[in-house]
């Protein structure tokens, strides 16, 4: 007991708190990123525009088929021998991140759009509207609310997914945890069981919100 | 057929004029087109996430924009004469087959036009209600809206059409004026075989 004592004493709640909000921090930033990229790629790709919806298509396949480790391997060590680039963890964090989510977000924005019955843009069509009416007015609407839990899943993954960045030693919460525990390994297990409880609390407010927007939108 | 006459197929050979609008000119505004011609859908197309009421106002605020109060005014008349003037705030999914049907009817008549298109409107339903859409239906023709219908409903083509044209698989096999004539003489030999086949029904 006296272990677990040591391990929880403030310095290193501190210490795992300063993790827990780069986690935060590296994960709002790219969820608002990769939200936005993947909703016009998503797009882009149901549109099916000649050329332009198969080069997207194309790249979303690509990365979505790639271990997001390699991708975030390539914006911090592949990057500055390119382009000549060097960004710093957190940022090379963020862009990874948010390549790799836009990508699979592409592809739930998509599939979200396409699971709304046919019937109902034959619908709008034939009563007059116009595609872009019809897609605002009716389609995106009963696209959105399709699309709700598989963003959420999605953004969870993300979370925990920020963890591969204590690779390229980004101070991140899995990072300070483990910098906790190689001082002293019979913090080990306590620092084990607080990151359980600090991801678990950030992932279930996001299942939470969920909820509240899926029923928000069946109140609409 | 009807696909074609509002422009969600297009016609792959020939020539189709629409009210003035030809259909076969890659140049012709199709939303222009649409304005004029309504359709009515097998399997009613309700907009899920509108209301009745929002259902047949949709078109007429978006499109022919008329004031919101307005479209509510003509969309209650229009739901008062598909008897479905209590349900204006329901949701598509909480009507019955029929009910959806006419409500559908109501969100056509709402963009005034000068044709309605019926694509087999009554084969999703149950038997029951097929008479309530069928009544509906027969009050428009009263009114004189232009109708073109496809349906297996030989009695209703029948009583209310002016005109019947019977095809198979694309094609127009008869197209005769006089409607009651084609059902006691079939020239084409594939109608004589349906007529022979579904008179016996009804």
């Amino acid at each position: 007991m006296n272990t677990f004592a040591q391990a929880y004493q403030w310095v290193n709640l501190r210490y795992l708190l300063e993790g827990l909000w780069i986690t935060v921090e590296v994960s709002v930033i790219s969820i608002i990123f990769s939200f936005l990229i993947g909703a016009v790629f998503g797009l882009l790709r149901y549109m099916k525009i000649k050329y332009l919806s198969m080069i997207v298509g194309f790249i979303v396949d690509i990365i979505r088929n790639l271990p997001l480790l390699l991708i975030i391997f390539f914006t911090y060590f592949g990057l500055p021998n390119i382009l000549g680039v060097r960004f710093n963890t957190l940022w090379a964090t963020i862009i990874a991140m948010t390549v790799f989510e836009s990508a699979m977000l592409a592809e739930i924005i998509r599939s979200g759009i396409l699971a709304v019955d046919r019937g109902q843009m034959e619908a709008a069509r034939s009563n007059g509207l116009t595609y872009w009416q019809a897609m605002y007015h009716i389609i995106l609407p009963q696209a959105i609310k399709k699309m709700i839990p598989p963003i959420v899943s999605q953004f969870i993954s993300l979370v925990k997914d920020t963890s591969l960045a204590t690779i390229i030693v980004l101070p991140e919460l899995m990072y300070h945890a483990q910098v906790i525990y190689g001082q002293n390994t019979n913090f080990m297990i306590p620092m084990f069981l607080a990151l359980a409880v600090l991801y678990f609390i950030v992932c279930y407010a996001l299942s939470l919100l969920s909820r509240f927007l899926d029923r928000k939108l069946s109140e609409a | 057929m009807l696909r074609c006459i509002n422009g969600l197929e297009l016609i792959s050979s020939g020539q189709l004029v629409v009210n003035n609008f030809d259909l076969a000119d890659k140049k012709t505004d199709m939303n222009k087109m649409r304005k004029n011609v309504e359709m009515v859908f097998q399997h009613f197309n309700l907009y899920a996430n509108k209301t009745v009421l929002q259902n047949i106002t949709l078109g007429p605020t978006a499109v022919l924009k008329q004031s919101k109060a307005q479209s509510e005014d003509e969309a209650k008349k229009l739901l008062d004469l598909v008897g479905l003037d209590n349900k204006a705030n329901s949701f598509p999914d909480q009507l019955s087959g029929g009910q959806q049907q006419r409500v559908a009817i109501a969100r056509s008549l709402a963009m005034k036009p000068k044709a309605l298109l019926f694509d087999e409107p009554t084969s999703a339903l149950d038997p029951e209600m097929i008479g309530d859409v069928l009544q509906v239906m027969k009050t428009i023709a009263d009114q004189g809206m232009t109708m073109v219908v496809v349906t297996h409903e030989m009695g209703f083509a029948q009583e209310v059409g002016d005109r019947i044209v019977f095809m198979d698989d694309g094609r127009i096999l008869e197209d005769r004026k006089d409607v009651s004539e084609f059902f006691k003489q079939p020239e084409d030999k594939r109608a004589q075989e349906f007529l022979s086949k579904v008179i016996k029904h009804i």
